[in-house]
């Protein structure tokens, strides 16, 4: 085609393009015989041009953003102002639109805002307003904008002048990088703290610190936007019934309307710090109601839940400014800032931080139902427990089946990690090429069973011009890992080996690319170091690994997973359904993750036996996942945990249920899990002191779990251990006064001690627990405590629930009817309880309250069904 | 205020004036800060690597402009030269990179995507480059008003100004140019 046979063409497109489309298709047509070449190139033209209407129409008219037009709001860019010429408009948001300006009087480039021309309208507004600016005008502090002048156009306009900032704001920084390097981040967080205190000092709050009010200047400087203007602005808001903006970064105070001070500041701080650090929002809802309950009722992932290099130090940092609570956050900017320059001193140092990211991958996949999994490994020595850790992340074992001692008595293996080299001297891959051979070094070391030669020797025969088997000679070991770092473009890539001294040859080499840009060297660090221990234990132990599967390839699959054990572990409503979408998320994303399918099967009993959900519907669903979970991988003890804790609780089918537990046992004895849930099963076949024994071990495997310990007080009140139990209840009382279920365990306890004053004084602040198993313990302690009006009242409120359609346990029930002497109707909620198969069934018999209906044909006969031995 | 600002300026003016050699003198002050501009993004660590053509476009206009009291035709001007270079600066790095990888597969282009550079589609980049060319050898003003749009973002009414046609004229030139190429980026061909 030429250009002229494109004009032809052109003349004809434009002719008929706009024309209806019965016109069109006439002219068409006549084209197709006198001009069949035009007609098909018209025909492509109009089809192409009919796509682009469609997808973007705005083509021709300019869809991108722009700074003239769309965000001229005031319409006044180009003109003079007061004493100002008004240039282009920098951003505008909830307070006003800031253009560019000149101050002609002062001679200086300044950032002029203009309050929206609707809260002009609103005389007192504007009162407020300028009492606020001027509050904010008197700040002078480096971490603060500085603000030069508050005034009010000809037009009556008001407006602050203030300094321009030649920058970006943190918004846009987090918009293009997603998360920032941790030590940044703490640092604008230091200077953003800074600015706090001195405003807070001054008695002005910010109200409204968001990544957009933040400004990252090129020499490193932070600056706070806007101070104290939101107060203004949201009574004015709240007086019209106008929207806010965004509430992502609104405190619980704010999000009820109550009253606020610094502190909300310091959550806003919070948000941001755990947006820096995670590239996410800790609250997150599809749209601004859903955030604000986020705000008001959930507890955010814990930060490393996406980052794993984040210290605990900083994750507990950032979460105590995420209290809801104020008064639990720091009391003040100062004390924050403390805290600040600890956690940079820890960051500062890298060590241990692959070494933390092990704990955290073994806590997803070692730990499991009924524990607080960071404890699971305690009782092994730690690097015992780390070698299981590692086993279970690399070879999809829950662990192997070998035991920790079994694992410390094998033959040690030495090895040395040597700099790793840098072909071409690219400086840039300096701290990469030497920061990570020291990584790998010190992980390695971890490692039980291996250890390496300290790096000092190893990096300085390196200088001498040692190859890598002469370095491995002169120190000893039988293994050397070499590597080299080279850059090609973008990209890195890692090339790591594994020589065995003695033979001279490569034992294992990979390759590792790794874009620069993208990818978190930390991923790379650890495939890596996976590798390389993978192909080391095999050859320097007995260890046989069954399976060599992982749980999951998929890395998103694994972090969902992650975040559902996070959720599962909090065992409230919210969480249980929470693990479940993350459980499920997971499994869509890998439909073989047995794990993932474990945990969804786990969740479902879990709801039932808490008595948020109705067991007779939830089991099924569980079974149905457990199934799935077995079909997947057969070797993985939460499997059998899971197949376990349904045979148990689902189906009363103790001798299922003890099949599983010694499957369970034998891939691996210390999952505590196991024996938490194996006591409730010799509680189901009257051996009252093996179900002890049992929980005792749960306790001695993970001694710091609320969980296990609260436990161990339901099994001694069951098994009638009174003393022993309220010892034990006060025990985990101490440390953790509001552990789910504990208030309650402990009344009861009090109860049959006779010691009602203290069971009602325990009950009395308490929130009502969601255990199904101990709701009906209120009303049952009034009751047993001549309280009768008020178990009556209790029970009827209950009554009330369950016609209104929630789920209520008629175990529970069945507990205060007994208490209030009722035994018809206590039979009769028994038998109901029955019919729904209420998980807590199995201990009617040694339910203490239920001891003088054992004689009621009725009675056992409701026992015999369940399964027990009566 | 950017320190070249009253330069350039003065050269704007100079330049819709009429004066082509002044459209010479800014060309390397444009072609410096969008440089400097595009590289500072697109290197900066962990970032996403990719960047928004109008935006930067933009950016470099408010640094070296600064005074916003600029005649339309001006900016215009600037916009319509800005877009030139950025086109040719993308393209550089597209055909770079695209030689390092090849046998990388390449992506169908989508329009929608074109505002952001990214290390995803820069055969697309390379792609349109080709095809802008082609459509330029056909009809030179096509291929500018499409250059504007893709590598400067410019509204249709700054396109007809950096052109001195009709907002009817740019608006219809537009139309047919685009539909142009997305046949072309198709591979189907006019007779």
């Amino acid at each position: 085609m030429n250009a002229q046979r494109w004009q032809e063409i052109r003349a004809g497109f434009d002719e008929i393009v706009d024309l209806d489309p019965d016109a069109r298709a006439g002219r068409l047509a006549a084209l197709a015989d006198s001009d069949p070449e035009l007609h098909r190139a018209l025909e492509l033209l109009l089809r192409a041009d009919a796509e682009a209407t469609g997808n973007h129409g705005a083509l021709a008219g300019g869809s991108t953003p722009r700074y003239d037009q769309q965000l001229d709001p005031l319409g006044i860019a180009g003109r003079t102002i007061s004493h100002f010429d008004i240039g282009e408009v920098l951003g505008a948001g909830g307070m006003g639109v800031v253009y560019r300006a000149h101050d002609k009087q002062l001679g200086r480039a300044v950032a002029l805002k203009f309050l929206l021309p609707h809260y002009n309208l609103d005389p007192s507004a504007k009162v407020r307003f300028q009492r606020e600016a001027h509050a904010a005008a008197a700040l002078d502090h480096p971490n603060l904008c500085v603000v030069h002048e508050v005034g009010t156009t000809e037009r009556g306009w008001l407006f602050l002048a203030m300094s321009l900032y030649e920058g970006e704001t943190l918004r846009a920084r987090l918009k293009r990088d997603g998360s920032l390097p941790v030590s940044e981040c703490l640092e604008i967080a230091r200077q953003i703290a800074e600015g706090l205190q001195a405003a807070h000092a001054a008695g002005v709050v910010h109200r409204d610190l968001k990544p957009g009010n933040v400004m990252l200047l090129p020499d490193g400087t932070v600056r706070i936007l806007d101070f104290g203007l939101a107060k203004a602005r949201d009574q004015s808001m709240s007086e019209t019934g106008e929207h806010f903006g965004t509430v992502s970064y609104m405190s619980p105070e704010q999000v009820r309307g109550d009253r606020v001070d610094g502190r909300a500041d310091l959550w806003a701080l919070g948000v941001l710090m755990y947006e820096m650090l995670t590239g996410r929002k800790p609250f997150n809802g599809d749209e601004e109601v859903a955030v604000a309950l986020a705000i008001l009722h959930d507890e955010p992932p814990p930060p490393s839940t996406y980052r794993s290099e984040i210290s605990p130090a900083l994750e507990s940092l950032v979460l105590r400014l995420l209290r809801k609570d104020p008064d639990k956050r720091y009391a003040s900017a100062e004390l924050l800032l403390h805290d600040l320059a600890r956690a940079r001193t820890l960051a500062s140092g890298k060590i241990g931080t692959m070494l933390t990211r092990w704990r955290r991958a073994s806590r997803g996949l070692v730990g499991s139902l009924g524990s607080r999994p960071r404890r699971v490994l305690v009782g092994a020595t730690a690097a015992a427990a780390l070698m299981i850790a590692y086993l279970a992340v690399d070879f999809a074992r829950g662990s192997p089946t070998h035991s920790p001692a079994e694992l410390a008595e094998s033959a040690n293996v030495s090895i040395a990690v040597v700099p790793f080299a840098n072909p071409g001297d690219d400086s840039t891959n300096l701290p990469f090429s030497d920061g990570f051979a020291d990584e790998l070094a010190t992980a390695l070391g971890k490692v039980n069973r291996i250890s390496v030669m300290s790096r000092g020797s190893a990096f300085s025969l390196r200088r001498r011009g040692l190859d890598a088997r002469a370095i491995g000679s002169q120190l000893h070991v039988q293994y050397v890992v070499d590597g080299s770092v080279t850059r090609i473009g973008d990209r890195r890539r890692v090339r790591a080996s594994l020589i065995d001294v003695a033979t001279g040859k490569e034992v294992w080499s990979d390759m590792f690319d790794h874009n620069a840009l993208k990818e978190d060297v930390f991923t790379v660090e650890d495939s890596i170091t996976r590798s390389i221990v993978h192909q080391l234990l095999p050859r320097i132990s007995t260890v046989t690994v069954a399976s060599a599967k992982r749980p999951t390839e998929n890395r998103e699959a694994h972090d969902l997973y992650l975040q559902g054990r996070y959720f599962f572990e909090k065992r409230d409503s919210i969480g249980l359904r929470k693990a479940q979408d993350y459980f499920r998320q997971a499994i869509r994303t890998d439909s073989s993750y047995a794990l993932a399918y474990a945990g969804l099967a786990d969740a479902y009993g879990l709801q039932s036996n808490f008595g948020f959900a109705r067991p007779d519907r939830n089991f099924p669903m569980a079974k149905r996942y457990a199934a799935l979970a077995l079909a997947h991988d057969s070797a993985l003890v939460e499997v059998h945990v899971s197949l376990a804790f349904i045979a148990l609780f689902g189906d009363w089918d103790w001798r299922a249920a003890q099949r599983e537990f010694e499957t369970a046992l034998r891939l691996n004895e210390h999952y505590p899990p196991i024996h938490l849930y194996r006591a409730w099963y010799f509680m189901a076949t009257d051996s009252s002191d093996a179900a002890v024994s049992e929980l005792r071990r749960a306790v001695d495997l993970d001694p710091f779990s609320g969980l296990n310990n609260t436990r161990l007080v339901t099994i001694l009140f069951y098994t009638g251990h009174y003393p022993d139990a309220l010892a034990q209840a006060r025990k985990v009382f101490e440390r953790d006064s509001n552990f789910v279920g504990l208030r309650q365990e402990l009344a009861r306890v009090y109860v049959n001690l006779g010691r009602c004053p203290e069971a009602l004084a325990v009950l009395r602040n308490s929130a009502d627990q969601p255990l199904s198993l101990l709701r009906g313990v209120r009303g049952y302690t009034y009751a047993k405590c001549g309280r009768r009006a008020e178990a009556e009242a209790e029970l009827n409120r209950q009554l009330g629930r369950a016609r209104a359609g929630e789920y209520v346990s008629h175990y529970s029930l069945a507990t205060i009817q007994a208490g209030l002497g009722n035994d018809d109707e206590a039979i009769a909620e028994l038998e109901k309880a029955y019919i729904e198969r209420a998980p807590a069934m199995f201990v009617m018999k040694l339910e203490p309250v239920f001891a003088r209906l054992h004689s009621d044909p009725r009675f056992v006969a409701i026992a015999r069904k369940v399964g027990l031995a009566i | 205020m950017a320190p070249e600002a009253s330069e350039v300026t003065v050269l704007l003016r100079q330049w819709s004036a009429g004066d082509e050699s002044a459209r010479d003198r800014l060309i390397p002050l444009v072609y410096d800060r969008l440089r400097e501009l595009a590289h500072r993004r697109l290197s900066r660590g962990q970032g996403d690597n990719s960047l928004n053509t109008t935006a930067l476009v933009h950016e470099a206009y408010i640094r070296l402009v600064g005074a916003p009291r600029i005649e339309l035709p001006d900016r215009a001007h600037f916009l319509a030269l800005a877009s030139e270079i950025m086109r040719n600066l993308l393209v550089d790095r597209a055909r770079a990179r695209l030689t390092e990888k090849r046998g990388a597969g390449v992506r169908p282009l989508d329009l929608d995507e074109l505002t952001e550079f990214s290390d995803e589609n820069l055969e697309s980049f390379a792609e349109l480059d080709d095809a802008l060319t082609r459509l330029a050898e056909l009809s030179p003003r096509q291929g500018r008003l499409l250059q504007y749009r893709y590598f400067g973002g410019l509204t249709l009414e700054e396109s007809a100004a950096a052109e001195g046609v009709s907002l009817a004229t740019a608006k219809r030139e537009l139309r047919s140019a685009r539909a142009w190429l997305a046949v072309d980026l198709k591979g189907d061909t006019l007779q």
